[in-house]
């Protein structure tokens, strides 16, 4: 152990202590935030270019760029950013000067078109890595939704994301299940990012300043699961003025306020938000119970609230804390004698402190908490099942990011965390189950990004972790080459080493079931290859072009065995099977983010397996590979914003599916003569290839219109009409095979959103 | 090429040049596509009809019916008749002293009996072989070995009322020790529990407790289904244990009728375990996928098992006032 604990220092030391190559006496630098002129907020991955030089940076994700080792002189400086107008600053450096140099952009939703599509931005180099994307606001609450606007769905509209129904925001992201992907909100592992069962996500639109997605071969920075990363960042709060909105939906109303405190009008200490979302389904509720209707449940809510506050105690250090806390309750009655009770839910704080070292290094640290509850308890004939399912995630991370030269930014970090999972079950009142597993995880990584030219750039990292259960040490390189062909065009190459230590059990039906496992003494953390290749062009007028292939392995696999009844009494290694699985792809993404037509195309070829004990044996008894239910051959996606005028806004999206794979039997026979049956009909026992079949296609189009004006002069409203499936495709979640009074099996579809629905809100900015 | 170049050229013409210039890295990207369109995984569905062996052979009571018949395509009928599986050569061996019972087929097609009238016992802790051969000559096989037996040592609150939460029926058993056992893997014992309204009275829906009342629709639904009900299968370890016994509290879920019922206790083969832990999975996984149950059945299909079972009679009161909401007593 000691020996690659020593290994792993043996090459985060030298980097982390690593001097630049030696520079001119005279090299000044140019670093700085940049942030929205509205509302002062940082702005994150904001490109900065130094033109007529290689120099070129983008923001880190406090929005804090560094320029060094430029030379006296005066520079172009060129500070762009999506959804902003392009801003052109002319900046003197002189010998030695190491200047601090602060930014604003103008959204450009207050300027006209012809101002936002400049010339300028055909000469904005790429910045953006292999594999990522971003989402702001308004690219969530724009497009139409499913009642509520959210920001899992909107994800998943890009190429190699997909849900696995109508009813369930879970991400599949390049073919890996949900587990497969590090949710993190402000730098917190939220453990059940949903709402209503899966239905939609917790992360409420009026909160979030920006998403990040690393759909495959993610950086150095970031570890523990196999295939990507979703990470949030809530709103600091406006620095200007103090603002606020509510906005009334179908299925939930939100609120929020924002303002900054504290210093003078031009310099507040900081900034604070809250916004809050609560569902409003009690009438709904309540018309439909009145018609006796089967099935509608006694009571069902869910809110969530979200606060963070932000503290600029010094001009290089600032400070600020948020927290989430959400819950769903549920109660049903689904027959006489029986009631069904659930309440789930997470809560987060995250501490974050910011300080600049001079002017080459920033750092950050950052403790946070995590906590996730469900406790389904169930009523049935006198009998009683209970289950509490918790999770308790507490970590400190300490990031650096040195930029010694012009050729080298380098960052480093530690990660602990201190993991709970429990798991209790009851039955008749009899303890059944009941396991609490914890462990301590540290990781260190190291990452450089080298940029020898203004044509290439390499990253290069390594991540050590270290996990107590079952005393696991893995090693994880990252490694990533971008060439700039043009200043438009970029080709990429990613490979990275993926470990988890972690594995969920999920219904994909409903996600307060869920339950997380973790590695442990003779279950092997999971491990994966990833390899991306990738092409990115800007095409002009705002039009990118994006073509990526990839290929990933997923290796040592650990799920709760399906086929075993009961884990009362079983060691923990056996109770879960063991596989493997692949997944690859092509995506193409074409979008134009500027101007009156907005949006984008994305096309994706892919296709996931996995292999397990028992499925879909071979003549020899081998398992062979599947396709896992959410795998899709082909899926597109058109999704349109149109601006008609100043007032009115058209939106649509329209999506196509290769259908789920599932299970068609194709044999039956039935048993009648057991000790434990009764008759007169059997118990139906299929044969059949597993997931060897296909449902019939998916495609649903949806479309909006929004009005946005004055509210009697004292406030800004937007009036949002939408109709979720359009043209009232009936697509089909899966079949049932149920057993008629006469012995037949009869295959019945239950179907997704079968018929249009309409939703309708109305938002007020103050 | 520099930035200035790239944007005097007209969008069109840039899109031709990308792809011109980035024909090796293109087709890098789209080379999955053609791994993709020219690589099929996935399992062929079984096609062909398959002989079902069904036969329960229960620990120290004569060797049990052997049932014969074949699998139909999984939308269609099953009728007993047509499916059955006739005229076949069907016998069991006992692998331990090497004797072979004949068997002999019953004047309803495709249900064999052991041809003596008076038939070998199941011995606990002995391996059976099943071998049929049908008429085209298809060799079916299967292996079970019986557990070893254990005993019934007291029984609790033999008569109670319903829901009574202090004196539910109550089973001490002792259990046969788990390395006596030749379960292939070592596991620990596994149980399914079965709560019977004797064979011969009559069933009347007034009596249903009341759960299974809600649950019971005369119009659709057979009140004879609800003559057993049988648990799923559970681990030893969820029982008390108290020096080398174990003791069984009955949750009144189990019980569908008021009045009296047997209660059996049943321990289970690993062709049993195996069996009925699959076929659960077979609706327990996501909705629309059914992995194929764990069978060991060479040349066919179903299940060859063996099992001890032990149980004893209770008298169920009915109470005017129930947990779970109102109801009335017959």
């Amino acid at each position: 152990m000691h020996s690659r604990l020593g290994f792993v220092l043996s090459l985060l030391v030298p980097a982390l202590l690593w001097t630049a190559p030696v520079t001119a006496q005279d090299a000044a630098s140019l670093r700085g935030y940049v942030r929205a002129a509205d509302t002062g907020e940082t702005l994150l991955q904001a490109n900065v270019v130094v033109k007529g030089t290689s120099q070129g940076t983008a923001t880190n994700n406090d929005g804090y760029y560094t320029l060094p080792s430029l030379e006296p002189g005066t520079y172009t400086v060129v500070f762009s950013y999506v959804g902003f107008q392009t801003r052109t600053e002319e900046v003197t450096l002189a010998a030695g000067e190491g200047k601090r140099f602060d930014v604003e952009l103008t959204p450009t939703k207050v300027q006209t078109e012809e101002v936002v599509v400049t010339g300028e931005e055909q000469d904005e180099e790429i910045e953006q890595q292999l594999g990522t994307d971003q989402l702001q606001t308004a690219d969530v609450t724009e497009l139409p939704s499913v009642l509520e606007p959210d920001v899992f769905r909107s994800l998943s509209l890009l190429p190699g994301v997909t849900t696995a129904s109508d009813y369930s925001s879970n991400l599949y992201i390049r073919g890996g299940s949900p587990d497969q992907t590090l949710v993190q909100l402000d730098g917190t592992t939220v453990y059940n990012p949903t709402h209503f069962f899966g239905f939609f996500s917790t992360f409420n639109p009026d909160a979030i300043k920006d998403v990040q997605l690393y759909k495959g071969a993610y950086p150095a920075e970031y570890g523990g699961r196999l295939g990507s990363v979703v990470s949030i960042y809530n709103k600091e709060g406006n620095r200007r003025e103090t603002t606020g909105g509510f906005s009334l939906g179908l299925l939930a109303s939100r609120a929020y306020v924002e303002g900054p405190y504290g210093g003078s009008d031009d310099d507040p200490a900081g900034s604070y938000m809250v916004a809050v979302r609560r569902s409003t389904l009690e009438p709904v509720l309540a018309a439909l119970r009145s018609t006796d209707a089967d099935g509608i449940p006694d009571s069902f809510s869910f809110y969530d609230v979200n606060a963070k506050v932000t503290y600029n105690a010094w001009p290089d250090d600032k400070a600020s804390l948020s927290f989430y806390g959400g819950q769903d309750f549920l109660e049903i009655s689904p027959q006489a004698a029986s009631q069904f009770d659930v309440n789930y839910g997470n809560q987060t704080v995250s501490a974050d402190w910011t300080h600049l070292f001079g002017d080459q290094v920033f750092s950050t640290l950052r403790v946070t908490g995590s906590r996730y509850k469900s406790t389904p308890e169930a009523e049935a004939g006198g009998t009683s099942f209970t289950q509490e399912n918790g999770v308790r995630d507490l970590s400190l991370d300490a990031d650096v990011e040195y930029t010694p030269s012009e050729t080298h930014t380098v960052k480093g970090g530690l990660a602990s965390s201190l993991l709970s999972f429990s798991l209790r079950n009851t039955f008749d009142g009899t303890e059944t189950f009941d396991q609490t597993l914890t462990a301590q995880s540290a990781a260190v990584y190291v990452e450089d990004t080298y940029e020898p030219n203004s044509t290439w750039t390499l990253k290069g990292g390594l991540r050590g972790t270290y996990f107590s259960g079952g005393n696991f040490w893995r090693f994880s390189p990252r490694l990533s080459v971008d060439y700039n062909l043009t200043s438009s065009v970029q080709l990429q190459a990613a490979y990275g080493r993926y470990h988890q230590f972690l594995t969920l059990e999920t219904s994909q039906l409903f996600t307060a079931f869920d339950t997380w496992f973790m590695s442990d003494t003779g279950v092997a953390p999971s491990y994966g290859d990833q390899v991306a290749l990738g092409v990115k062009a800007n095409l002009g007028r705002g039009v990118q072009l994006e073509v990526e292939g990839y290929g990933r392995t997923m290796r040592d696999l650990f799920q709760q065995d399906p086929f075993r009844a009961d884990d009362a009494g079983v060691s923990y290694a056996d109770q879960f099977r063991f596989g493997d699985g692949r997944a690859y792809g092509v995506e193409v993404l074409l979008r134009r983010q500027e101007g009156r037509l907005g949006g984008f195309l994305s096309y994706t070829l892919g296709r996931t397996e996995r292999r397990f004990p028992n499925i879909n044996t071979s003549e020899n008894g081998d398992p062979q590979y599947y396709p896992p239910n959410y795998d899709r051959t082909h899926s597109l996606t058109l999704a349109a914003k149109y601006k008609l005028t100043d007032a009115w806004r058209l939106s649509s999206t329209f999506n196509y599916n290769t259908g789920r794979a599932y299970t068609e039997p194709s044999q039956r026979f039935e048993r009648n003569n057991g000790p434990g049956q009764s008759g007169p009909q059997g118990d139906n026992t299929f044969l059949s290839a597993f997931n060897s079949a296909r449902l019939p296609a998916y495609h649903r189009l949806d479309v909006g219109v929004a009005r946005t004006g004055q509210f009697f002069g004292v406030a800004d409203y937007e009036l949002q009409f939408q109709v979720i499936n359009a043209y009232a495709r009936r697509n089909v979640w899966f079949y049932q095979f149920p057993t008629d009074p006469d012995g037949t099996i009869e295959r019945t579809e239950v179907p997704q959103i079968p018929v249009p629905i309409p939703n309708l809100s109305f938002s007020l900015t103050f | 090429m520099t930035c200035d170049r790239l944007s005097a050229v007209s969008p069109v013409s840039s899109f031709s040049f990308l792809m011109y210039s980035f024909r090796l890295p293109i087709l890098c990207v789209l080379l999955p596509a053609a791994v993709l369109a020219g690589c099929d995984t996935t399992a062929t569905p079984p096609e062909d009809s398959q002989v079902v062996v069904e036969s329960y052979q229960k620990a120290n009571a004569p060797l049990d019916t052997v049932w014969l018949s074949r699998t139909v395509g999984a939308r269609e009928a099953i009728t007993p008749e047509e499916g059955a599986v006739e005229n076949a050569d069907v016998e069991i061996k006992n692998l331990d002293n090497g004797n072979t019972t004949p068997y002999t087929e019953t004047s309803t097609a495709g249900v064999y009996v052991p041809q003596a009238s008076s038939p070998p016992t199941v011995t606990p802790q002995t391996s059976y072989q099943l071998q049929v051969e049908t008429t085209d000559g298809q060799p079916v096989t299967s292996m079970t070995t019986v557990p070893d037996a254990f005993t019934l040592e007291n029984v609790e609150n033999t008569t109670t009322v319903f829901q009574n939460t202090t004196k539910q029926p109550s089973f001490v058993i002792d259990p046969p020790r788990a390395e006596s056992q030749q379960y292939e893997p070592a596991r620990q014992n596994v149980y399914f529990f079965t709560v019977k309204v004797p064979s011969g009275t009559a069933l009347d829906a007034s009596e249903l407790t009341p759960f299974y009342r809600a649950s019971y629709d005369a119009d659709e639904d057979s009140l004879s289904s609800f003559r057993i009900n049988s648990s799923g299968l559970l681990n030893q370890a969820n029982f008390s244990s108290s020096g080398d016994q174990v003791r069984v509290d009955l949750p009144w879920i189990g019980v569908a009728f008021f009045g009296t019922n047997e209660v059996g206790i049943n321990l289970v083969d690993d062709n049993y375990y195996d069996f009925l832990r699959s076929e659960a999975a077979q609706g327990s996984v996501p909705p629309g996928e059914f992995p194929n149950v764990i069978e060991h059945v060479e040349g066919g299909t179903g299940i060859f098992a063996s099992y001890v079972q032990k149980k004893d009679t209770i008298q169920v009161q009915c109470v005017e006032k129930f947990l779970g909401g109102d109801s009335t007593c017959p």
